[in-house]
């Protein structure tokens, strides 16, 4: 209905133009910019929550860590840095970081390799693929909390993993998946990696999608096998969506935290406890600004990371 | 090169399929069976959670006592009220200003552009959000949570809007101005109607977002009356209420009813997710 009028309106206007010449191009011209009035009725409300309640505590966060602020004391008192020099002397700041940067690895690593070849696998558009496709987007559905419940079920030492292994290996196998440092971080990493990777495939296949067929087709007939078209075609024409897999990547590998506090509270020791857990932890006990500072940490980190990725995005961006 | 490309011709038929399928079935499929399976048994079978099917079915009073003791109601109730208060503010404003930011060149908007494009990406800085909404005083209840929801997904539904409204001729609005409709008017009649797919996109994500969520809420609600659903479902299997703790077969059963109505949602709007998100992808 309103769509049809707007129609007919439309053919009819630059009739209307032509008749009146200069009234017609000056009102051309406010029709083609919002005025600053329009912008602020426009544009105000969204930022003002976006600035207010999501912008705005990134600095609050930065001056905050400057501060102490306790359960116990709620007026702010100036202490300069020693939020960040408290961390150090308690050896919680750098090997945090150093076990952040770990996990981080394994996490962001096991995502985006395995969606790549996942996306590789389900590129092409046939029913099976299909089919698969929407299987392998199930783990995004799940709450990240259900899922680490799911991993303690599958991961603990009398869990179904090792009962699988038991059965299939006929001796009784006990791995302490959750419980021996190093293989423990990794574990997780895993864990995390599987409730994520969803996200991921979606933009390798969507970046698979966008990759013209006229490439594909040439280097076919310059006789591209499988191997080399995916090395010398499909990798390079991928690289902006890789770049923007890495860095979605990385950054949900920075912030987990439900699978670590369902698979191992930080433990064993502190082998698990990484940035994120680190925070929540510290503010649970009543540290808010030592809360801030470490935060401040973790998001000058990711504003680092994105900033670097987005300038090699830009070389690397390749253009057809 | 010649040799290798024998297997791989292959893989490109039957044994590429067979291989996916094997994969979904262990990656996929498995943990799920597990989670299904072993919330039908009692609680003996499930100390070591098995694929096996139950030996004694309880899916009655396992799901009996999930709906008893989970809280369920009430993290409904108050997921809904959160989503009732974020939804409509996240599309009416995002809509508003994406239709800015498409159609105005203004310089005033380059700031706007780069905080929305941050905000697509970085989460957000949680304890100096506590800080900011215990200011302003709506920290701890839903009302603070489903602002600051609004304020983490405009972005989102920024992103999502401006790649349709760059398809939406510019005649439509300029001859329903010349008709002498009010920015309002356009926006209502013209731009938001035909932002239908973008707009269902958003919601679904939002949704799903805001029903998983664990964190957040976590840490900015302060009584236990304003739990959300996956708060609940922590309580719950936590054991800090219910003699749930850790015991799988009541834990999975929760899970199950918890994940149930997210996962049936996915699956009947998957077609608007591909359409709406292609949209901006291309």
């Amino acid at each position: 209905m309103a769509s049809s009028t707007t129609r007919l309106s439309a053919t009819r206007s630059p009739v209307s133009d032509t008749g009146q010449g200069n009234a017609g191009r000056s009102a051309r011209r406010t029709l083609r910019d919002f005025t600053i009035r329009d912008l602020v009725v426009l544009v105000g409300p969204a930022s003002l929550l976006v600035v207010g309640l999501y912008l705005l505590p990134f600095f609050i966060n930065a001056a905050l860590s400057l501060f102490s602020w306790t359960a116990f004391r709620s007026d702010l008192e100036w202490i300069g840095l020693e939020n960040y020099r408290r961390l150090d002397q308690n050896g919680l700041l750098w090997p945090t970081i150093f076990r952040t940067l770990q996990f981080t690895v394994i996490c962001a690593g096991a995502m985006v390799v395995g969606s790549l070849l996942l996306a590789l696998g389900l590129e092409r558009n046939t029913r099976s693929n299909r089919l698969l496709r929407t299987v392998f987007l199930v783990p995004l559905v799940l709450s990240p909390l259900a899922a680490g419940f799911v991993f303690r079920a599958l991961l603990g030492l009398k869990g179904t993993v090792n009962t699988v292994l038991s059965t299939v290996t006929g001796s009784d196998i006990q791995i302490p998946w959750l419980g021996s440092g190093t293989l423990t971080l990794a574990v997780v990493g895993l864990a995390t990696a599987w409730r994520w990777f969803p996200m991921i495939l979606i933009v390798f296949l969507a970046g698979l999608i966008s990759i013209p067929t006229d490439a594909i087709d040439a280097a076919k007939i310059d006789g591209a096998g499988p191997i080399a078209l995916i090395r010398y075609v499909k990798l390079p024409l991928l690289a902006p969506a890789m770049t923007f897999a890495v860095v979605v990547s990385l950054i949900i590998s920075l912030n987990v935290f439900e699978t670590i506090v369902v698979l191992t509270d930080g433990g064993p020791g502190r082998t698990t406890e990484v940035l994120n857990f680190l925070i929540i932890q510290e503010f649970g006990e009543g540290r808010f600004a030592s809360a801030a500072a470490l935060s401040t940490v973790l998001y000058g980190a990711i504003f680092l990371m994105i900033i670097g990725l987005v300038a090699r995005l830009r070389r690397s961006e390749v253009t057809l | 090169m010649t040799t290798a490309r024998i297997p791989l011709h292959r893989l490109a038929g039957g044994t590429r399929v067979g291989v996916l399928a094997f994969v979904a079935l262990v990656v996929v499929g498995a943990p799920i069976w597990v989670v299904i399976v072993n919330s039908l048994k009692p609680y003996q079978e499930t100390v070591s959670p098995s694929l096996r099917f139950p030996e004694t079915w309880m899916a009655v009073e396992n799901y009996g006592v999930v709906f008893a003791e989970g809280e369920l109601v009430r993290g409904f109730l108050n997921n809904a009220i959160v989503l009732a208060i974020a939804l409509p503010l996240i599309l009416v404003l995002s809509a508003a200003a994406s239709w800015a930011m498409v159609r105005s060149s203004s310089r005033l908007l380059t700031p706007l552009r780069y905080a929305m494009l941050v905000g697509l990406v970085v989460p957000p800085a949680i304890v100096a959000t506590i800080f900011t909404l215990k200011r302003i005083g709506i920290y701890g209840g839903l009302l603070g949570l489903a602002l600051f929801y609004s304020a983490l997904f405009i972005p989102l539904g920024v992103f999502l809007m401006i790649g349709f409204i760059r398809t939406i001729p510019r005649h439509l609005e300029e001859a329903a101005r010349i008709d002498g409709a009010s920015n309002l008017d356009i926006l209502v009649r013209i731009i938001i109607p035909l932002l239908r797919p973008a707009l269902i996109t958003t919601t679904v994500i939002v949704m799903v977002a805001v029903w998983n969520d664990f964190l957040n809420p976590f840490m900015l609600l302060n009584d236990p009356d304003n739990n959300t659903l996956i708060l609940s479902l922590f309580r719950f299997a936590t054991g800090s209420t219910a003699a749930a703790s850790y015991k799988w077969n009541l834990v999975f059963a929760d899970v199950v009813v918890t994940s149930v109505p997210m996962i049936a949602i996915f699956y009947f709007v998957q077609k608007y997710m591909v359409h709406g998100l292609s949209g901006t992808e291309r």
